[in-house]
């Protein structure tokens, strides 16, 4: 087994004390108006919006992890506190908000899919950079904590071609895309400490299928994946205490479900060590946790119920034991997507 | 110039017979809107009863919804009449099945008659009252009818789904959207559905209903900007990859995925001093690929006709129109020969 220890998903803990660095929003953040003003600092500006975004007064000097979700049916990020999920900011103007990923600033980039844009948000939810990815579907990224470097996820191409990675040094400049010939559709990915990048997605015959973009390599390779089925990719991410990689399926079990399952990894196989099933507030299944975010000992992320068993809602569950949430909030939600965590 | 063009892709039209091999197309391809000199002189077009010639059956055939109440039928490459069906009250959305059978929602009689492929009387009767049924889709993986019924202004219409003419039907409404005009199954068995054009207090949206899902879900479908607004949307069709949204003088592509849809391209279908009325049909004889073909509903102030242009190229011109028996055509269904 090649040796994997901190990925991006929990690395977050030893960046925690950077986001201090992130200046304080302007006074006048709690009528920050998208429109006009856009962004509290910089060049950078979203399209426009009707909506105003909102910022709690006190996420101004919060410090401590933030809970980032994309809801592309409102078209807006949502911060929550961890781990109450109380809402601290409703960030408004995206076109398609969709996949999420944070780095040692304390930063979350967001996947734009419609607008073609990675947007890069502060800890306090201020737009700071923006990447655009002409031509591409952005859906989701990952960081690399060993290189800086942003891989974005193009689903597909209009075009009727696949998808691709695109990797941007030190998160600006032009992405090198980097395929797997026998992937079609990219969905979710994430970095291991050594910098490999692990990203799932759908074959080309629909099937899913679970590849890796070794360190310095020029293409990716196919994970083959035993001890169970992955129907529908969703997220990825490294579990740096097992040092084993969690992968999400929308379709656990082929039916609308959604549930994570743990992988060792070694050399080009991944084995299935764990299935974790998560419920929603009723004690039912959760229908479909499109994107999660590991944090220490627990997962965080919503519930896009499509199913009509309950409200969309966010929530946390313990980390590896699942079941019943140990937090929720469902007050805001319509299609929630990604989730990331600030610290 | 337009006749030199449709000329030109009369010939088009022959080398696609060619190319997709319906071997039926006879040498020549007959001149838009030119009633055949072979149509029995008994037959009337605006008589009390249907009929169709005996060998509509054995050919693609393209059945067009009238605003004078018929459903005019023709051979879909020669573009000349084959028969009209009657006693429909007002014929609107069409959609086909597998089998080649053609369901045509009369919004007035609130029921959507199935026709088979040629036949003049209905094989089956959907009651879909008290709904007024303006499209309808056949799902490609169950065979299910979905029905996008809009009820008017003061009332809320819904999507009813049936899963055969004798079961009960299923509906679903949106609060968001009211009403509905068009509704397209993906091959998937997923419906996306839209309340179309709306001219009271709604905006055109659309919702989705997951395969068995049991609510519509509404969804925001991305257009080719970001700030994208949609309005005049006519339909939703399956064009074999993606779904087809038609908005007056263009078709959007649109891939939808796990409850997220996504943008792929347009098509722009063009023709002078005439406006769309769509819904559009979009011609596909291949399993699994493309269409390849799109014809739909237009009319002006001196012409009401349907044409055809090439898809997904679209084009400035149509490649071929029928003008014979159209009257302000809204609905339209391609039907293939088995």
């Amino acid at each position: 087994m090649n040796a994997r220890s901190l990925g991006i998903a929990l690395s977050l803990s030893s960046l925690a004390a950077c986001t201090g660095a992130a200046a304080p929003p302007p006074a006048d953040q709690s009528a920050f108006n998208r429109a006009t003003t856009s962004v509290a600092r910089g060049p950078f500006r979203l399209h426009a919006d009707r909506r105003r975004s909102w910022f709690a007064a006190e996420l101004a000097h919060k410090q401590s992890s933030l809970l980032f979700v994309s809801d592309s049916g409102t078209a807006d990020v949502y911060v929550y506190s961890l781990p109450a999920l109380k809402l601290m900011a409703t960030v408004t103007g995206f076109s398609q908000p969709q996949g999420e990923c944070s780095d040692n600033k304390g930063n979350v980039w967001i996947a734009d899919t419609n607008a073609q844009t990675m947007y890069e948000l502060s800890h306090h939810g201020r737009l700071v950079n923006e990447i655009k990815t002409t031509g591409a579907y952005p859906v989701s990224c990952a960081w690399d904590a060993t290189t800086g470097d942003l891989a974005v996820m193009s689903l597909f191409n209009g075009s009727g071609t696949s998808g691709d990675v695109l990797v941007y040094a030190s998160g600006s400049g032009s992405g090198v895309p980097y395929t797997n010939p026998s992937q079609y559709y990219y969905d979710f990915g994430g970095y291991d400490s050594e910098g490999n990048l692990f990203f799932d997605g759908l074959d080309t015959n629909g099937n899913f299928i679970l590849s890796e973009l070794p360190r310095n390599a020029s293409s990716a390779e196919t994970i083959k994946v035993s001890g169970g089925t992955i129907y529908y990719p969703g997220m990825v991410a490294w579990n740096t205490a097992k040092r084993e990689l969690v992968v999400g399926d929308q379709s656990c079990g082929n039916s609308y479900a959604s549930c994570l399952y743990t992988l060792g990894i070694s050399g080009k196989a991944g084995t299935i060590s764990r299935e974790i099933a998560l419920k929603n507030s009723s004690g039912g299944p959760i229908c479909d946790l499109v994107q999660g975010a590991l944090l220490n000992g627990e997962v965080a992320g919503s519930d896009f119920d499509f199913c009509g068993s309950s409200p969309s809602a966010t929530y946390v569950w313990a980390f590896p034991g699942g079941g019943n949430p140990t937090n929720s909030n469902a007050k805001s939600d319509s299609v929630p997507v990604g989730a990331a965590v600030s610290k | 110039m337009r006749d030199h063009m449709r000329n030109t892709v009369a010939a088009a039209i022959g080398a696609a017979v060619l190319l997709t091999g319906c071997t039926g197309a006879p040498a020549g391809v007959a001149s838009p809107g030119v009633v055949p000199e072979a149509l029995p002189t008994s037959h009337v077009l605006h008589g009390d009863r249907s009929w169709m010639t005996p060998d509509a059956a054995g050919q693609d055939l393209l059945y067009v919804s009238n605003g004078n109440g018929e459903v005019t039928v023709y051979r879909y490459w020669q573009r000349t009449l084959v028969g009209v069906l009657t006693d429909m009250t007002k014929p609107m959305g069409e959609c086909v099945d597998k089998t080649g059978d053609v369901y045509v929602a009369d919004f007035g009689a609130e029921k959507i008659l199935e026709f088979a492929h040629g036949g003049t009387k209905p094989i089956a009767t959907f009651n879909d009252a008290p709904d007024s049924p303006y499209a309808c889709s056949i799902d490609p993986t169950s065979g299910k009818l979905a029905v996008a019924n809009d009820d008017g202004s003061s009332a809320q219409g819904n999507i009813a789904v049936w899963t055969s003419a004798s079961s009960a039907r299923t509906t679903y409404s949106d609060s968001t959207l009211g009403n509905f005009q068009g509704c397209g199954f993906d091959g998937s068995g997923n419906l996306l559905a839209t309340n179309g054009v709306v001219d009271y207090s709604k905006k055109t949206g659309f919702a989705w209903l997951p395969k068995n899902g049991t609510k519509l879900i509404n969804i925001n479908v991305p257009g080719p900007s970001s700030n994208w607004r949609w309005g005049a949307v006519m339909g939703v069709q399956w064009d074999g990859k993606f779904l087809a949204i038609d908005e007056e003088y263009a078709i959007y592509r649109i891939s939808l995925m796990h409850g997220q849809a996504y943008y792929v391209g347009t098509s722009e279908m063009f023709a002078e001093e005439e406006n769309n009325t769509g819904p559009y049909a979009i011609y596909n004889n291949t399993q699994g690929g493309q269409g390849t073909q799109v014809v739909g509903g237009m009319h002006g102030e001196s012409v009401s006709e349907v044409a055809y242009w090439d898809y997904p190229a679209g084009g400035s011109e149509p490649i071929a129109t029928i003008t014979h028996g159209v009257d302000k055509a809204f609905g339209v269904a391609i039907s293939l020969k088995k």
